[in-house]
């Protein structure tokens, strides 16, 4: 009755996808169990959640310590880059997998009881809320960074139209042995890239960054930024130098006129876009959802396809035993048969075995007569 | 979830204000007096957000409870729809690209040199909002999620059900082992009866 089933265990285990509830077995647990055993699944589920949560403010509390640092190096730019990136993919995957899960919690809570599905709730809450904790502390970092580097922009661009306005300060001479290595080699003055940069700050910055012309500048306001950066400078950098001689420090960070075309580009495309960007944003997201819905569906079926190749099992097992029972019961209505017929077959023998015994009798009676 | 008006509005730079080419409204849900006033704020808010919107823009602005979103495609032709706030911008824009390829397939060109507002007479714009009004029906993405919740919910009955039929199965087999082991019991216990005892 119970062969040895293992191997077919193993080929289905194999056969499921890693994620789904494993079936009930063989022997056939009650629906409840299934809905433990979900709960139990659920669990796990949230565990591997939480630690993502941890994994991901790991690298963000990584991200944030770069970004306070400052003027960063390439190698940081690099790394911050590289961060954000990974931050956000894994925030997006961490937020399918909370709704995901907080949609079978509901499901499954109405099967498991009162204590287990309020248990489950409140781990689903305690989930959510750092998760968007996170998010919001991601956010500021970022803002943090664009900040930072607006102000390297405004920076930049001060030096140089304070470098365009002062001919006789020796530290100008300082700024065009500086500004190739600063501008990456692009141009041989630096000038044009600048006015690059300028012209594409957007609208809003209207502190220093107005585009200039060449050889205008409100010497005043670039004044007070200098005398403002250098101390700033002074302060990460520790180099000592005249008013603004710490600029041209060698921690002047090569944030290539490049990088900052690209970047205001893309900060002021964002601007522009961002109107149509909810619209794009909402067909997406139902877009994903119908997406995510289908999926949902299918693994609903391949469950229940599973579901019913168990049955199958059972079904031939109860075949089995209801072919073992009609046999048997075949058999014994034979013994019965022959029992009855022995029965009645009985006096059959009795009697011939008393006949002849009478034949015994008479013939010893006219054997003596 | 209702659509209360819908407009197609003209902008241009030859034009200091937007020129409404075709509305439709549904106000039955206000006082018959109020309905004036109602369609000349709507006209009013229309304007007013068209004038702002970029070609190429889609907007959608909240005002007294209602949300008007608007949309200007790249040639100047644009339009408005007033919603509540429950309605789905994103049907409302659909809607919107929807309605103005219509109108400037049927129109041609001929929208672009119109000045008086009103002026363009264009039925399939109260088609239009009637047939939103219900969102469900109408924008298909919606209708695909609605179906897709109804198919799923079907199969979590689905699933239910098959459970229940495997703890029957269960039963089934156990009963069926249980009738076996007595079957057995009895042919042995017959068998019994007929060889070693003779009845007298």
């Amino acid at each position: 009755m119970s062969s040895n089933r293992t191997h077919e265990f193993m080929a289905l285990a194999q056969s499921l996808p890693a994620g789904s509830p494993p079936p009930t077995s063989a022997n056939g647990k009650k629906g409840d169990s299934d809905a433990y055993q979900e709960l139990r699944n659920f669990h796990t589920t949230a565990a591997g959640i939480s630690r993502d949560i941890a994994g991901t403010s790991a690298l963000l509390s990584e991200l944030s310590n770069l970004v306070r640092q400052g003027f960063a190096q390439p190698q940081d730019q690099a790394r911050m880059n590289q961060l954000v990136m990974h931050i956000k993919s894994q925030i997006e995957g961490l937020n399918g997998r909370l709704d995901q899960a907080s949609n079978t919690m509901q499901k499954q809570r109405r099967k498991v009881g009162q204590q287990a599905g309020e248990e489950a709730a409140n781990m689903m809450d305690g989930l959510k809320s750092t998760f968007a904790e996170a998010a919001s502390d991601f956010k500021k970092v970022l803002q943090e960074r664009t900040d930072n580097m607006k102000e390297e922009t405004d920076f930049q661009k001060q030096v140089y139209d304070y470098n365009n306005a002062d001919d006789d300060d020796p530290i100008p001479n300082m700024s065009s042995l500086y500004a190739p290595p600063v501008f990456g080699g692009a141009n041989s003055n630096g000038f044009p890239a600048l006015d690059l940069t300028s012209s594409l700050m957007s609208p809003g910055d209207n502190t220093s960054s107005l585009p200039r012309p060449h050889g205008i500048s409100s010497s005043y306001s670039g004044s007070d930024i200098r005398q403002r950066r250098p101390l700033e400078y002074n302060n990460s950098y520790g180099s000592q130098n005249s008013l603004g001689g710490s600029l041209y420090s060698t921690a002047q960070p090569p944030l290539t006129p490049l990088d900052i075309q690209r970047m205001e580009e893309e900060r002021g495309l964002q601007q522009q876009l961002i109107p149509d960007q909810d619209y794009l944003q909402q067909r997406a997201d139902a877009m994903s959802q119908v997406e995510s819905n289908i999926v949902e569906l299918g693994t609903i079926f391949n469950k229940l396809a599973v579901m019913v190749q168990e049955h199958r099992e059972m079904v031939q097992r109860v075949d089995d035993n209801v072919q073992d029972a009609n046999t048997n019961i075949n058999m014994s209505m034979e013994v019965l048969t022959d029992t009855l017929m022995s029965l009645r077959t009985n006096r059959m023998l009795a009697f011939r075995v008393f006949s002849v015994l009478v034949l015994f009798i008479i013939a010893f009676i006219i054997f003596f007569a | 979830m209702k659509i209360v008006g819908l407009a197609i509005v003209r902008t241009g730079s030859d034009l200091n204000e937007p020129v409404p080419l075709t509305v439709a409204t549904e106000l039955s849900s206000f006082g018959f007096f109020q309905r004036q006033s109602v369609k000349e704020m709507l006209m009013f808010l229309t304007k007013t957000f068209m004038k702002r919107t970029e070609p190429g823009q889609r907007q959608s602005v909240e005002h007294e409870g209602y949300v008007v979103h608007c949309y200007v495609r790249s040639d100047g032709l644009g339009g408005t729809v007033t919603t509540d706030g429950e309605y789905p911008a994103r049907v409302a824009f659909v809607m919107l690209g929807q309605l103005l390829d219509e109108f400037a397939q049927k129109q041609g060109d001929s929208w672009k040199t119109v000045t008086t507002p009103e002026s363009v007479s264009f039925p399939p714009a109260d088609e239009y909002l009637q047939k939103y009004q219900n969102p469900a029906e109408a924008d298909k993405i919606t209708k695909i999620q609605k179906d897709l919740d109804e198919t799923t919910q079907i199969l979590h009955k689905t699933i239910d059900s098959v459970l229940e039929r495997g703890v029957k199965l269960d039963n089934l087999v156990e009963k069926s082992n249980d009738l076996s082991a007595q079957s057995k019991l009895f042919y042995k216990s017959a068998k019994k009866t007929n060889s070693c005892c003779v009845v007298s």
